[in-house]
């Protein structure tokens, strides 16, 4: 995993450097090639609701050791808070932060030697007057005093400047003794230990650099170590620090960089977690088969009757699952071998106190990584709930995963990195997630809800999947998305017949409130033998209030099913049977509709009440 | 005459193989390492010595073999580890060592409880107390493992009678501590096999691991109970579901020189 990262950053990252990282910056004092200072600016997008600020890729870092070498309260080189550099602020004046603001001026002065202007801004801020006009410039556009500034001299930013860069590499092993991990190297009594990254003979880095972009994870925004032995507990064999797993500075810079860039550019938010992915050659937006599963085409669901069928041919075109089995056959036959040895990586992260909690690591080659997303969408693919012969459209994978809950908050992480893993891996279906979804897909149908097309996908995917981990293909293979009157479960038959008598019901009745699905649905659902019958003798009297071919259908169907069970409906459904038995529900639903639609384009009158 | 090749069946509902980078939140390796392998060999046979003068061997882990957790179970287009997410609350501190209980037991010094649920209100830092941690374990593991016994420097004519009385205890599930999987809460149960058996066929796994650790302690002589860590490295490659491991004075493992062994 490190290797990969830190391969990532040599490939990606060329100004991947210790002492050196990326930094956004809100604010700068503009001073004249003179030295004298003008006026603050805002960096960044100005006219953005929540303006970030500007990137530099290139600035000067101090790490967690060297901030803290030689007990001198120090602080940042070039870039720091307007609290460092202005002293604004309540805690402006604390004895700390001043220590802080002369320390800046100091570094500004000692590297006056390379870059002369600097000297300029150093006699400036430390001038009380003109410090006082800053902050009131900074005061006027209402900057924060934990918001980053920087200078920009004569037009152009000092930090983009690469004259600093050999200043700034001797100044910081002075920190340290000489070696920007010498004093905390001794306290381990280790010269020199392997390097888990490179397998090279490496002192290791006392402390690693933190990974930020994990905020919105349970991470903190100061940004978190992944890599950090911090309490007694965490080291073992008298192994100090990050002794305990022996990177170089260099390496831990290398991943750190990696990381941050992976997650701002190339991750995907996953309810409590984020996966990080990276291709090893570069692949193209509409190649990625990643965004293909988190963000599929155009759905329309909710689109009306007349138009589905034009709908449904533009989304045959757009829609991830046929792009994904395009892509495959396109590798398979050897017109994509830019992609064909292609690998990818997938790095499951969250935050957890201060620290980052890794939840999965997946790699493996690219057409495997089609081959099972396209897998993915055909094992969800299910009846759109209008009836008709469309699929429901491939749904992303958030809303794969929130058919489990009521809301996203209520997704827990590991279930997100396990389903995660279902997808990218081909694996089954995990059985709490399955349980999940059978509960909401009951709610829906007690709450006449509108049934939730990736909650049923899940059901069949999960069937499917289970299936063929037993090598049980005649089940999986019965297991179709439209409806299958041959289908071997009882179960599946029992939900058919509950659709077809509430069905029954509504064409003799109408609209009654609380029908026999609302009334009966949960108790058939688990004890089929019980429900089943009485709801077969009460269909006698809603038959009776029938016109006679519809009466003739209903009763045809009804036969049809019933011959399908046998000796009769089980007694009691497992969780598996009950999901089951919603999808037999669900397609014979579906299935009534398509029908009804049929018969209304053909003849009107043998289906008086032929709405959906 | 016994088998050079001691082959053991191990398996378990979790394991966690930490990798050193990810001990904190803790995150296993994909298999068995060859240390974690060494240490059920040891659980189940060892003469080791306090001062590792009367050491008389070592064992040498020369194959893993990943086994399917199920033999019924039809495997997916390519076998990958199931990995499970535990979260436990534990302490921040590391247990006395014995000589401190020694100083506690003859009251030269005041006991120093660990307040296994208190936190920095409490205890005025945040170096004690309990803190929450995960631990990416696997789940469902099993291996054919293969060792061999390399008797120390002067023991070598007891390799024979080492070797049968290995075969003997093993074969009737003795051991001297239960075998782990890389922590003590996740026990291994372990079966002997006899040469010419017929088992399972390893999974369809192929893949390059990157450096995996080998061992925490040199092997290369008898070492105390007080050795320090001198962690050694391989290149894990999986081929076919079988990893090969390197013998620990091949230039394949990756070692730091000058380091005290482990009997």
């Amino acid at each position: 995993m490190l290797k990969q990262l830190v391969e990532y950053a040599k490939d990606h990252l060329p100004g991947s450097e210790p002492g050196f990282t990326t930094k956004t910056v809100k604010w700068a004092i503009v001073f004249a090639s003179s030295g004298d200072g003008l006026s603050v600016v805002e960096l960044g997008d100005t006219t953005a609701k929540r303006n970030p600020g500007r990137e530099f890729t290139r600035c000067p870092e101090m790490g967690f050791s060297q901030m803290k070498a030689g007990g001198v309260t120090k602080s940042h080189f070039l870039i720091d808070t307007t609290e460092v550099v202005a002293l604004l602020g309540d805690k402006a004046q604390d004895p700390k932060n001043l220590a802080k603001h002369a320390y800046f001026l100091y570094l500004l002065r000692q590297a006056s030697a390379v870059l002369p202007e600097l000297e300029n801004v150093a006699d400036y801020l430390d001038d009380p007057a003109s410090l006082q006009q800053v902050q009131e410039r900074l005061a006027e556009q209402k900057a924060k005093p934990n918001e980053k500034v920087t200078f920009r001299i004569g037009g152009a930013f000092p930090v983009e400047s690469t004259a600093w860069y050999d200043w700034w590499r001797s100044f910081r092993k002075t920190l340290s003794g000489g070696s920007a991990n010498g004093a905390k190297r001794r306290s381990a009594g280790d010269s020199s230990m392997r390097s888990f990254v490179s397998g090279e003979l490496t002192s290791p880095a006392p402390t690693h650099p933190k990974i930020t972009g994990l905020a919105d994870v349970g991470g903190s925004s100061m940004g978190s170590p992944l890599i950090g032995f911090d309490k007694d507990a965490f080291t073992s064999y008298g192994l100090s620090q990050s002794a305990n797993c022996a990177v170089s500075v260099e390496d831990a810079t290398a991943y750190r960089d990696a990381l941050n860039d992976l997650l701002a550019k190339h991750s995907e938010r996953l309810a409590g977690a984020k996966v990080a992915y990276w291709f090893a050659k570069p692949v193209a937006d509409e190649d990625n088969p990643v965004q293909m599963l988190t963000n599929p085409a155009e759905n329309g669901e909710d689109s009306p009757a007349a138009k589905r069928q034009a709908q449904q041919q533009r989304r045959e075109e757009a829609n991830a699952q046929h792009r994904a089995h395009e892509l495959l056959t396109a590798i398979r036959d050897g017109e994509r071998p830019d992609l064909a040895d292609n690998r990818y990586n997938a790095l499951t992260l969250s935050g957890a106190a201060g620290r980052v909690m890794v939840r999965d690591w997946m790699e493996g080659s690219f057409a495997e990584l089609v081959e099972n997303i396209a897998a993915w969408f055909d094992d969800l693919a299910i009846v759109h709930r209008a009836g008709g012969n469309a699929l429901a459209p491939c749904p992303k994978f958030l809303a794969v995963l929130s058919a489990t809950v009521r809301e996203l908050d209520d997704l827990a992480a590991p279930m997100v990195s396990r389903v995660w893993r279902s997808a990218l891996h081909c694996e089954p279906i995990p059985r709490s997630a399955h349980a999940q979804a059978l509960a909401r897909v009951r709610l829906d149908i007690l709450n006449d809800a509108v049934p939730n097309h990736a909650r049923m996908g899940l059901l069949r995917a999960y069937h499917l999947r289970a299936h063929r981990s037993k090598g049980d293909d005649v089940m999986a293979q019965a297991l179709k998305p439209y409806l299958n009157e041959e289908h071997p479960s009882l179960a599946y038959h029992c939900g058919r017949l509950m659709a077809v008598y509430a069905a029954l019901q509504h064409a003799a009745l109408g609209d009654v409130g609380a029908g026999v699905v609302q009334r009966y649905y949960a108790a058939a659902s688990a004890t089929p033998a019980l429900v089943l019958g009485r709801l077969a003798r009460s269909s006698q009297f809603h038959l009776n209030k029938l016109e006679g071919g519809l009466t003739y259908w209903y009763e045809s169907a009804l036969s049809q099913i019933w011959s399908r069970l046998g000796d009769g409906a089980p007694r009691t459904l497992d969780l598996e049977e009950q999901s089951l038995f919603a999808l037999g529900y669900y397609q014979q639903l579906a299935d009534l509709r398509t029908k009804k639609t049929d018969d209304k384009a053909a003849d009107t009158t043998t289906n008086p009440k032929g709405d959906d | 005459m016994t088998p050079k090749d001691q082959v053991l069946e191990v398996w378990g509902d979790l394991a966690c193989f930490t990798r050193p980078e990810l001990k904190v939140e803790r995150f296993s390796y994909p298999i068995i390492t060859p240390s974690a392998a060494r240490g059920i060999y040891d659980a189940i046979y060892c003469k080791p010595n306090r001062y590792g003068r009367e050491a008389e061997f070592r064992w040498q882990i020369t194959a893993v073999e990943v086994l399917p957790w199920d033999s019924q179970e039809k495997p997916h287009s390519s076998f990958s580890p199931s990995y499970i997410a535990l979260r436990r609350n534990e302490v921040k501190e590391k247990g006395p060592s014995d000589r401190t209980v020694a100083q506690w037991a003859s009251g030269r010094e005041e006991p120093q409880p660990i307040f296994a649920d208190a936190d920095k209100s409490f205890l005025g830092t945040d170096a004690k107390g309990r803190t929450q941690r995960q631990t990416m374990a696997l789940r469902h593991v099993r291996y054919r493992l293969h060792a061999e016994m390399r008797p120390w420097p002067g023991f070598e004519e007891r390799q024979q009678a080492l070797e049968a009385q290995f075969r003997r205890r093993a074969g009737h599930g003795k051991c001297i501590y239960q075998p782990y999987f890389g922590c003590r809460e996740f026990p291994a149960y372990f079966e002997l096999v006899e040469p010419g058996a017929e088992g399972v066929s390893p999974v369809d796994w192929d893949g390059d691991l990157g450096w995996m650790l080998y061992d925490v302690f040199d092997l290369s002589r008898p070492g105390t109970w007080e050795s320090p860590a001198r962690i050694s490295l391989f290149d894990a490659r999986l081929s076919s579901g079988v990893l090969q491991v390197p013998d620990y004075d091949s230039a394949a493992v990756l070692k730091v020189e000058g380091g005290e062994g482990r009997c």
